[in-house]
């Protein structure tokens, strides 16, 4: 695989674990306190967004950088993705007929779920092999990263500088 | 945390979901069979 798939399909797979958390959270609260489909997909979709940021902000804390100056980061890096991945996800959703309003022992409910999250993956990995290759996305987050378990800053102080100087837009 | 782990505790909660809500269904739909009894009625012949 080219070195730019492989690193937006990570970036992808990522992105897609935290909303996966924060999706099936929130449609799992809607639909077993029975809000309405609205209700349930602003409630998905925050939740999303939040264990998305969360996801990717956390290893960055580690290696040092401080809460907003990797919040920064994180923003500019994945706000994109995770909102590519919620739109469709939910879209997904919503179109299969019956799988907002099954409830959790409804089968249709994780069937939609898989399906809602797969669709998700496929439609956020080339905005993330775009992001990646004008290098943004997760290429701002990458030099954090020696590897996923141990994210080391690659050069702290330059990249750190660097980063104050970076468009968070 | 590794994000592989975290995406395959993802996978396996979508599962362990599947399987839990198919078995309920399963449930549901009539008693469920017993060892040694047989839900089929005798007829008197």
């Amino acid at each position: 695989m080219h070195p730019r798939n492989s690193m937006a399909a990570n970036a992808t797979l990522h992105c897609l674990t935290g909303c996966a958390i924060g999706e099936i959270l929130g449609l799992m609260i809607g639909t077993a306190l029975g809000l309405s489909n609205t209700a349930t997909i602003a409630l998905a979709v925050g939740l999303a967004f939040l264990f998305g940021y969360a996801l990717s902000t956390l290893p960055l804390i580690q290696a040092g950088l401080g809460f907003f100056a990797a919040l920064g980061v994180v923003f500019a890096a994945d706000t994109l993705s995770i909102a590519t991945m919620e739109l469709v996800d939910n879209v997904v959703m919503a179109a299969i007929p019956g799988a907002m309003d099954a409830g959790l022992v409804n089968p249709v409910f994780w069937v939609g779920m898989m399906i809602a999250l797969t669709a998700a993956f496929i439609a956020a990995f080339p905005v993330n092999r775009y992001l990646i290759d004008k290098g943004k996305g997760h290429a701002l987050t990458h030099q954090y990263h020696r590897d996923d378990d141990h994210p080391q800053p690659r050069d702290g102080d330059a990249a750190r500088s660097q980063n104050e100087h970076h468009d968070h837009g | 945390m590794n994000t592989n782990t975290l995406a395959a505790g993802v996978v396996g909660f979508l599962l362990g979901g599947l399987t839990v809500s198919i078995a309920a269904e399963l449930e549901g739909d009539g008693p469920a069979p017993t060892h040694g009894a047989s839900n089929h009625q005798s007829v008197d012949r």
